[in-house]
């Protein structure tokens, strides 16, 4: 049991360091912070002139593309980001999130910046 | 009867019945809890999001894209046959610690599937897999204490959390929520807004805290059931199905231990404390005697080894100290969801839960007032 209260507490203790981390990185996870936004988007991505569907886009990022999120939507943005710069590098594809978070003007985000 | 046939032949199976809780080397609240959280977790489909790594938080994992359907059917098994050996009371310690391990790594290896409500059961069954019968979990309570110490650390560094923003536009725009507006539209400002935005972060700091010492450990639980009880009637949401793995880990927290239980009854306790056995005592630790005819002041008088409990207060101990309680409320929660619906489901269910939380605190003072303890 002792190695095992050891283990456990370096688990508790990464998650301290997750939390005091996420202060500098504008992501949002493994640091507990759920529903400390709500933030309605929408996701579009054009690859050679065509704008891809819904579905389309569900199916690449595996994510909603049209829903309001009760996370950091900085989440979005990493999924997103991270696909494009490796299964997708070849696709060349553009992509824009129209976002409003808690109420605040619409804003939108492109890749690439 | 062909239950007690099969036991006949077959002594060590009951060990093995999944509705047992008290055979274990795992304490028997601490094993009803995992159960519930594993069950959740299957009820709500997680084996199905198990996959490829798949835009990993760790990059390395993209290896397995040359490997396809290695690292899915690995983490599958991985999760699957713990699981059942855990339903099985089959060496639960370990069976939770694979568990908790493998749902960090399906959780790693892919950043779309990432969810707190099924983190946290991770976190659960790593912390539950460390203590013994005997043990206090320590260690889940504290785990619990970061949750909402981290949560409060993110609102706390919000601006929308101080100005009230995040709550009239969750609450009175993309809910509309009607208790919410009706307050609202009588001030016409974000003053409620803040008010409840500045309470939940205060609430949140104190729970945290509370979780972290053993004299308030007790106040942080009655104020978590406060708090989300506040949630889930006024929001009518789960927030996946967060609100129900809080319920389950203050499983955690019941202290009492599964010891045979002799229970006095008369009159309409009697017929009361047949139905709570019947009901409820799974690990089989009630024994009741009709007192009809003897002359004794309570009409319900629990007795262990070490207290006796009477009345309300003995209802409450009998409840309490049954993992048949928890199991059974779990499914007639999962089967409202499933059979009546939202928001018919959400009505009842909060009558049910407000109802539970009476009973408990008015069975909880009865104790204090009634309760006999044999330890010196």
């Amino acid at each position: 049991m002792r190695i095992g209260l050891v283990l456990a507490w370096l688990f508790i203790a990464s998650q301290v360091v997750l939390i005091v981390y996420s202060r500098f990185i504008p992501e949002r996870f493994f640091c507990w912070a759920p529903f400390d936004e709500q933030t309605v988007y929408k996701i579009n991505v054009v690859m050679d002139g065509d704008s891809l569907s819904l579905e389309e886009i569900e199916k690449r990022y595996r994510y909603s593309p049209d829903a309001i999120e009760p996370r950091a939507i900085d989440n979005i943005f990493s999924i997103v980001e991270q696909y494009e710069k490796t299964y997708g590098k070849t696709d060349n594809a553009k992509v824009s999130i129209t976002y409003s978070t808690n109420g605040h003007p619409s804003k939108t985000w492109y890749y690439p910046q | 009867m062909v239950l007690s046939s099969i036991e006949q032949n077959y002594p060590w199976l009951p060990k093995y019945y999944p509705w047992r809780s008290d055979t274990t080397e795992m304490r028997w609240n601490i094993l009803v809890m995992c159960k519930l959280l594993l069950v959740i977790l299957i009820l709500n489909g997680f084996i199905w999001k198990i996959g490829d790594p798949y835009i990993p938080h760790l990059s390395f994992l993209d290896m397995f894209q040359d490997f396809p359907g290695t690292y899915k059917t690995t983490m599958r098994i991985a999760f699957a046959i713990p699981a059942g050996f855990l339903l099985i009371n089959y060496r639960p310690r370990l069976m939770c610690f694979i568990l908790g391990i493998a749902i960090i790594l399906i959780l790693l290896a892919s950043k779309s599937i990432f969810r707190n409500h099924i983190f946290i059961c991770a976190c659960v069954f790593l912390m539950s897999s460390i203590y013994k019968k005997g043990d206090i979990p320590r260690l889940i309570f504290i785990q619990l204490g970061i949750v909402y110490i981290g949560a409060a650390v993110n609102k706390l560094f919000h601006v929308d959390w101080w100005n009230g923003l995040y709550m009239h536009n969750w609450m009175g725009i993309l809910m509309e929520n009607k208790p919410y507006l009706l307050i609202f539209n009588k001030t016409e400002n974000l003053v409620f807004a803040q008010a409840l935005s500045w309470f939940s972060m205060f609430l949140e700091v104190v729970i945290g805290i509370f979780l972290f010492t053993n004299r308030f450990r007790n106040t942080a639980v009655y104020l978590i059931v406060f708090f989300h009880l506040v949630l889930f009637t006024v929001t009518m949401q789960r927030f996946g199905h967060f609100f129900d793995d809080i319920v389950i880990i203050l499983i955690a927290f019941v202290t009492k231990e599964s010891v045979p239980m002799q229970v006095y009854a008369k009159g309409g306790w009697y017929s009361l404390s047949i139905w709570i056995k019947k009901l409820f005592d799974w690990n089989q630790k009630i024994t009741i005697k009709n007192t009809n005819s003897e002359s004794s002041e309570a009409g319900l008088l629990v007795s262990t080894d070490t207290h006796e409990y009477r009345n309300l207060g003995a209802v409450t101990h009998l409840l309490f100290s049954s993992g048949g309680f928890f199991i059974v409320f779990f499914f007639l929660d999962y089967f409202l969801q499933l059979f009546v619906g939202h928001p018919v489901e959400h009505y009842i269910l909060s009558v049910v839960y407000w109802g539970m939380l009476i009973v408990f605190v008015l069975g909880k003072q009865s104790i204090k007032e009634s309760s006999y303890s044999f330890q010196s």
